[in-house]
């Protein structure tokens, strides 16, 4: 049977292009989430990619294209993981932090302009942050402690003088009231 | 483990992902991200991201959430940062002005005190002749002047001298005892100045 079906045919650049332009953003995410390195994940995300014009013809179903990137991302980021494995310590703690010109956010540069990317950006910055000023002012703290400063959950519960529990909780509930207008920022 | 179970546990302190109020794997994400996961809950989080692309997806939400609220903070830091600015330099302000106003009054003491002082020393020296003054022009003049000179130098001396003894009387009864002063006198100088002007009225003679 599989004899008369016809031979898979190697992607397109304009696939890649568009398939790029869809998930880089995504998986660049992910695989900062996983190697909490700008550089690292820069170079895990143009394998995926490379993967991708390698094999990506041989994904059966287009709409498991996506679940298909974000495993080959991970295996990537876990081959970047073994090699920087060593240099571990002065790998970036944080990986949220923005890298100005880091990201995938160069790809969308390509249909919109910079000063547009920003402005929708700023527009998203601003609704967080004025979901952060209606939080109650010990949830705030904890955030700010957590994500701005980069402490951790157990150096905040100390310099609060909180258990950690209570600190882990406010966390918790700080993310669960912003989950909503950050999840529309995600999707936007 | 039912929800009053998890109700009853307290939060452990060491495994930040043991306290799950949320069923949803955000939390876990979030703590896979913040580095917040112990080494083996880490690992057991990395198997599931090899099969499990919603905890895929949501690593990569978390990231992209942090990044917006790191990104809202700064901007509230910024807007912030102007005020403190503002309150700091006010602060300033108020500290130099604090600063400045003792100097200003010690200044302004210091300039009354020098007037104060030179018509003080001006009317001092009406009253009392530095004779030290007096021995060295003595040196231009006849022996009729400088034995003139040489009684007013006395004169002087001996009114220093009642000074002293004004001081030690107000230390004891205030009572004023021009013999216990001129005990306290020494006319050493005096006397050498007495020989030298002798030796000079010799010469010029």
């Amino acid at each position: 049977m599989s004899s008369d079906s016809p031979k898979p045919v190697p992607l397109t650049p304009e696939a890649v292009q568009t398939l790029y332009e869809q998930h880089s953003k995504a998986l660049n995410n992910f695989l900062l989430g996983v190697l909490k390195n700008h550089a690292a994940a820069a170079d895990a995300l143009q394998a995926t990619f490379a993967k991708l014009l390698e094999k990506g013809h041989l994904v059966k179903r287009q709409e498991s294209m996506k679940s298909w990137l974000f495993k080959v991302a991970f295996n990537e980021a876990l081959i970047a993981k073994r090699k920087v494995s060593v240099k571990r310590r002065h790998v970036e703690p944080i990986a949220w932090k923005l890298n100005q010109s880091a990201g995938a956010e160069k790809g969308n540069d390509d249909r919109l302009s910079q000063s547009v990317h920003h402005a929708i950006r700023q527009e998203k910055i601003h609704k967080v942050h004025e979901a952060l000023q209606q939080l109650p002012e010990t949830l705030q703290t904890v955030v700010k402690m957590r994500i701005f400063e980069g402490l951790k959950f157990r150096e905040i519960a100390e310099q609060l003088d909180t258990p950690l529990g209570t600190v882990l909780a406010r966390m918790q509930t700080a993310l669960k009231k912003l989950k909503p207008l950050l999840r529309e920022a995600n999707d936007e | 483990m039912t929800n009053d179970d998890s109700k009853k546990q307290p939060p452990n302190a060491l495994d930040v992902s043991a306290n799950r109020e949320r069923p949803d794997v955000s939390w876990d994400a979030f703590c896979y991200v913040a580095g917040e996961m112990s080494a083996d809950d880490r690992r057991n989080f990395e198997i599931r991201l090899q099969d499990d692309q919603i905890a895929r997806e949501a690593v990569a939400n978390e990231v992209s959430s942090c990044q917006l609220i790191d990104a809202a903070i700064a901007t509230d830091q910024d807007s912030v940062f102007p005020t403190e600015i503002r309150s700091r330099a006010d602060t300033n302000s108020m500290e130099t002005t604090r600063t400045i106003k003792p100097l200003i009054l010690a200044t302004l003491a210091c300039v009354l005190l020098s007037i104060v002082g030179f018509y003080g020393i001006n009317s001092w020296g009406d009253r009392a002749p530095v004779a030290q003054n007096t021995i060295h022009s003595a040196e231009n003049l006849g022996p009729d002047s400088q034995q003139i000179i040489l009684a007013e130098a006395w004169a002087d001396t001996d009114w220093e001298a009642t000074l002293v003894a004004l001081n030690a009387s107000n230390d004891s009864e205030n009572e004023f005892d021009l013999g216990a002063a001129s005990l306290e006198f020494d006319s050493d100088w005096i006397e050498a100045t007495m020989s030298d002007m002798e030796a000079d009225s010799s010469v010029n003679n």
